[in-house]
């Protein structure tokens, strides 16, 4: 802790800074308290990892072994030949002989190869494309490909993926966009530990529904809503994807109004903060359970589940009763309260929801509604591996059905080709500055509001921004170039109402043209601070050199290597050397020929969807 | 301020651009079908208004302190204004006389130009006391997040906000100027995504969201950025992306290739020097010029939105949104409010001269055409103290985090002499209603209903109300 906390702040994080005067003021009081504070054995707020709530404290699992399950990728099969519309006899006898590891393959297969429908052959560098993008967050450079992807099993390269702390980073992200993470709504710490548990799952510590049954008694889950009804609401569709009958509301109501809405007067940070408070309900004054009343605490549709619990010292009383924040709840009472997730775990419907989301997110079509059977296959392969949420990412991933090129005329079902999906914010802008070396601030899904904590000019709030992915100017400002962008494009969400989006709007495609206009600097504008011209050249190809066809055809050849992740097509070629030719005519010098190549390159739809 | 002159003979106003502009973006943003159907259960104000400002004071505001004041001291600490325009009905709080902008040199030039104190200007303000987001519940929703799902879609959960229900109610009338080869831009969402969620057929009725003060960002513009052998390289590069994807991937290709095509039409209007609000331009455009919006307003982030919404407004969009302030004062409330309603004093002060300055190209001044709503997730209570213990308030479920006592200001309220008018009244000490209670989404149905949109789609158990109009 007291390392953790003084190194950012002498150092500022590696990152080369002229403080102002009051900033700096700021920074060296904060950082007296902190030494006091840090190097004390006080439990309490840390700037640096600040996760404090039931995600951190849940008990573990040992991770599934991705290895150990065997291979997953199956080798595409030709479909049957002269096979009839419905899967009959021979179908299925051709299906059980191609011996499917893929439970994914194995239920699409009367229903794509056994039936005669042709499956799109699996492209590298697409596939693999695909695959960083979903896992890792990154569209990948061809030179990247070559080194994760080329000559290596689907299987392995999906696997070494998932275990990586970008795929953590990136559910981590999702799952922000799922809870919608909001400091106006709920203490910072409860949403560090949510995150953390976020994190936790995705590394295979943690079971799907132990998870969510964190999640259904996770302040910043219940500290969304003001009422028990919309709590059973918003916890029917996260994790059943469909609203509650009326009686099913009322009931899983009764198990969620033990949850309260209140405020903490937070002592380091310097602010009172939204939290969460259990009440005290079907109780006795005397603090005993009232047995007139616990019917109202107790939910009967899925069995009889009371959850009472009964006050002692921590409580606090106001006009409505007995009460208390639930930064003093034991192991204990956090497993009770987490009953409700535990009842909706107990439901099919509950693990067909988690398969069909995951199938959504990465075919961006409901195959598990599509293909019930797939739904099926992959429900069952993952309660047989522990509820590791892996094991399901890594059966998607790894199947004809996500692996397959886009690239086909003849595809009768959305299945017979690969899935061509808009890439996130994040996902496109990250990707865009990675492979032109354009420098940008980032966002941090943790913190909607930076600027909330800044305000407040506590040393403690000031530190939690200051070590986050949040990026503060040597003025002591919030820097948002990164932030303003992505909110446009519908990404790093406030998450106050509607969070992220993705749309293809006239706003967001101006948007986009605007960024890698920036980016290129095709018209070469003293004003405009794009990247460097080196960035955009072959290594080989100085930025002043005269072009000539064969030079245009190399550049733009590398920059579709680069920022696409293919090689180039005849076609392409020829096209550059003819806008090679006209550039050479009017005396074109290389950087004059790569910047607009370069806009041609980013702003294709080829960048966009992937 | 004397009058300036009208821009008649400008380069660009709203006039001249939609009888110049081609029309090639409606495909990509109002590609639904209209059928009309003329039943409309609307007000008599149907259709009066041209253009919405609609400014959320963010984090919940204490009405009572504002625009309910006759309140006993729990629910406004600060007390009534010491004087207030004659004609008034509603309770001008103290707050509402904040106006550090009227001192000094510039405040005594700002006096001269017309702006006053709101207390002044009060009666030309009509106010609805008690608007409810659920007349019917037992408690009022004073939680951030569903109080703002609310206030910005109707309901916990909604899946379409206000404003794409303002462009989705007004995409007959975009059509119509489209098919005449024109461009009205459509309602704007200045810096909020949560007023820009929809889904389905309402998806491409989104308004835009801008980050930041203008459109800086949204000007780019091929013919001017790129030589032409390079829109030919990009131009190939575009078709056979498009050409190599299958029939099921091929639409959202299509989509963004179209939309960027529609691009170009706009970028003539995002590259306007209009819309460089901070370019501190002496050029009058409507009657006014940018440097004279910047010292009547001021130049806070409310502030530029609320400049760069009139010249949007220029260009035929209906509506604008944005958020002034950070009202959620847990703490400090006692201090900080009075800093934080200086900015939306001036703003209303600011907006009745600008709007009444500027030149509408329909005749008449914007003001005539244009109506000023202010509202906020849920009012705030300190539990019936002054402050808390932390010199703040709270929000919870009783009346004072439930009733929005939201202002209205702008032609509509003068021509129907409703200004200075409270429509509904609350008991002193104890906030019960006395007299009318509105639901909020009948409110936004009356907003919709008033800028002639077809409003029939959404929230049906709601009706417009003649309230603002009629009394």
């Amino acid at each position: 802790m007291c390392d953790n906390t003084m190194t950012p702040l002498l150092s500022g994080d590696g990152r080369d800074r002229a403080l102002s005067g009051p900033v700096r003021l700021l920074l060296l009081s904060g950082l007296a308290v902190m030494l006091l504070y840090g190097c004390s054995e006080s439990p309490g707020f840390d700037p640096v990892d600040p996760a404090s709530g039931p995600g951190i404290r849940m008990a573990g699992q040992e991770p599934v072994s991705l290895s150990s399950l065997g291979p997953m990728w199956d080798a595409e099969p030709a479909a049957l030949a002269d096979a009839e519309p419905a899967c009959g006899a021979a179908c299925r006898s051709f299906c059980d002989a191609q011996g499917f590891t893929n439970p994914v393959n194995r239920a699409l297969c009367p229903h794509t190869w056994g039936v005669g429908i042709e499956t799109a052959p699996v492209r590298t560098s697409e596939a693999c494309r695909r695959l960083a993008a979903d896992l890792t967050g990154v569209l990948p450079s061809l030179s990247d490909i070559r080194r994760e992807c080329v000559d290596e099993r689907w299987d392995d390269v999906a696997r070494g993926m998932i275990e990586s702390e970008n795929f953590v980073f990136v559910n981590q992200r999702r799952w922000a966009d799922t809870l919608r993470y909001n400091v106006e709504v709920v203490n910072v710490e409860r949403i560090y530990d949510a995150d953390a548990l976020v994190g936790r799952l995705h590394r295979g510590e943690v079971s799907y529904d132990t998870f969510a049954a964190a999640v259904s008694a996770h302040p910043v889950f219940t500290r969304r809503f003001a009422t028990a009804e919309d709590r059973a609401e918003a916890l029917f569709l996260m994790l059943l994807g469909r609203p509650p009958l009326g009686s099913e509301r009322s009931d899983m109501a009764r198990l969620l109004g033990v949850w309260s809405n209140g405020y903490v007067d937070h002592p380091e940070l310097g602010m009172r903060v939204p939290d969460a408070y259990v009440r005290y309900r079907c109780v006795t004054d005397d603090g005993a359970i009232d047995p007139d009343s616990s019917g109202a605490c107790t939910s009967v549709l899925w069995g009889y589940n009371p959850l009472i619990l009964t006050p002692d010292a921590r409580a606090t009383r106001d006009r409505s009763g007995q009460m208390m924040w639930n930064g003093l709840l034991t192991a204990e009472e956090w497993h009770a309260l987490q009953l409700p997730g535990r009842i909706l775990a107990r439901t099919s419907t509950f693990w067909e929801h988690v398969v069909d989301r995951t199938l959504l997110h990465y075919l961006g079509y409901p195959l598990g509604s599509m293909v019930p059977a797939v739904r099926s296959a992959l429900v069952d392969h993952l309660l047989a591996h522990d509820a590791d949420i892996r094991v399901l990412h890594y059966a998607i991933v790894t199947s004809h059905a996500y692996l397959q090129s886009t690239q086909t005329r003849d595809a009768e079902v959305p299945w017979a080709a690969g899935p061509l999906k808009q890439a996130d914010a994040e996902v496109w802008i990250d990707s865009v500055a990675a492979h032109t070396g354009y420098r940008l601030s980032t966002c941090d899904h943790r913190i909607s509001r930076p600027e909330d904590f800044l305000r407040v000019r506590s040393p403690f709030a000031w530190a939690l921004v200051e070590n986050s992915r949040w990026e503060i100017d040597g003025e002591g400002r919030l820097r948002e170039d990164y932030r303003n962008l992505a909110r446009n494009l519908g990404g790093c969400p406030e998450n106050t109402v509607g969070g992220r989006f993705r749309v293809v709007s006239i706003l967001t495609t101006s948007t986009q043209l605007n960024f890698v206009n920036r980016v290129c600097n095709p018209s070469m504008d003293d004003r405009v601070r794009g990247a460097d011209a080196a960035a955009l050249l072959p290594p080989e190809i100085a930025p002043n050199a005269s072009v000539d066809p064969d030079m245009a055809e190399a550049i733009h050849e590398w920059q579709i290597r680069r920022f696409l992740g293919r090689s180039a097509s005849d076609a392409e070629r020829e096209d550059a050397r003819e806008a090679g030719e006209q550039c050479r005519r009017e005396v074109c010098r290389a950087e004059e020929f790569a910047r607009p190549s370069c806009f041609a390159v980013l702003s294709s739809p080829e960048m966009m969807f992937y | 301020m004397s009058k300036p002159k009208s821009p008649r003979g400008l380069a660009v106003n709203r006039r001249t651009f939609l009888k110049s502009a081609v029309a090639v973006t409606g495909a990509a943003a109002f590609p639904h079908i209209w059928v009309q159907q003329p039943a409309y259960a609307g007000t008599s104000a149907r259709g009066a208004v041209k253009h919405l400002l609609y400014i959320r004071l963010g984090g919940g505001f204490r009405f009572t302190a504002a625009f309910n004041g006759e309140s006993a001291s729990q629910f406004n600490p600060f007390g009534l204004a010491d004087r207030a325009a004659s004609g008034v009905d509603w309770g001008v709080g103290r707050m509402l006389a904040e106006a550090s902008w009227l001192q000094g040199d510039d405040g005594q030039r700002r006096r001269d130009a017309g702006m006053r104190t709101v207390p002044d200007l009060a009666n030309q303000i009509a106010v609805l006391p008690c608007v409810d987001h659920e007349p019917n519940a037992n408690r009022a929703d004073g939680n951030h997040g569903t109080g703002l799902e609310r206030y910005l879609t109707g309901y916990v959960g909604g899946d379409t906000s206000f404003f794409t229900m303002i462009n989705y109610a007004l995409r007959e009338r975009a059509a119509a100027i489209q098919a005449e080869g024109g461009i009205a831009l459509p309602a704007f969402s200045l810096s909020d995504a949560g007023m820009s969620i929809g889904h389905g057929r309402y998806a491409s009725f989104r308004p835009p969201v801008v980050q930041g003060d203008g459109f800086e960002g949204f000007g780019f513009d091929a013919t001017s950025s790129l030589p032409e052998w390079a829109q030919a390289l990009s131009a190939r590069m575009d078709a056979r992306a498009r050409d190599r994807q299958n029939p099921f991937a091929r639409d959202q290709v299509d989509a963004y290739l179209q939309t960027r095509e529609a691009t170009r039409s706009y970028s003539s209007i995002f590259n306007s020097d209009v819309l460089r609000i901070r370019n501190n331009s002496e050029e009058a455009v409507d009657g006014i010029s940018n440097r004279q919006l910047g010292f009547l307003l001021g130049d806070t982030r409310a502030a530029r939105h609320v400049r760069l919404a009139l010249r949007l407004f220029g260009f035929g969009s209906p509506a604008c949104f944005l958020n002034q302030g950070y009202y959620d004062m847990h703490s400090g409330e006692e201090n900080g409010l009075p800093r934080q309603m200086d900015e939306l004093n001036r703003l209303i002060s600011g907006l009745d001269v600008a709007l009444k300055t500027m030149d509408h190209p329909d005749g008449g001044t914007y003001w005539d055409h244009t109506l000023v709503v202010f509202g906020s997730e849920f009012g705030r209570t300190a539990g019936g103290n002054r402050f808390n213990s932390a010199r703040g308030s709270d929000h919870g479920g009783d009346r004072a985090t439930r009733w929005m006592s939201m202002p209205f200001m702008g032609g509509l309220i003068d021509e129907a002499g409703m200004g200075g008018r409270m429509i509904g009244e609350t008991d002193r000490d104890d906030l019960q209603a006395r007299d009318r209670v509105f639901s909020y989404r009948s409110v936004l149905k009356t907003l919709m209903d008033a800028l002639g949109g077809d409003h029939r789609e959404f929230f049906p158990g709601d009706l417009p109300t003649d309230a603002l109009v009629r009394g």
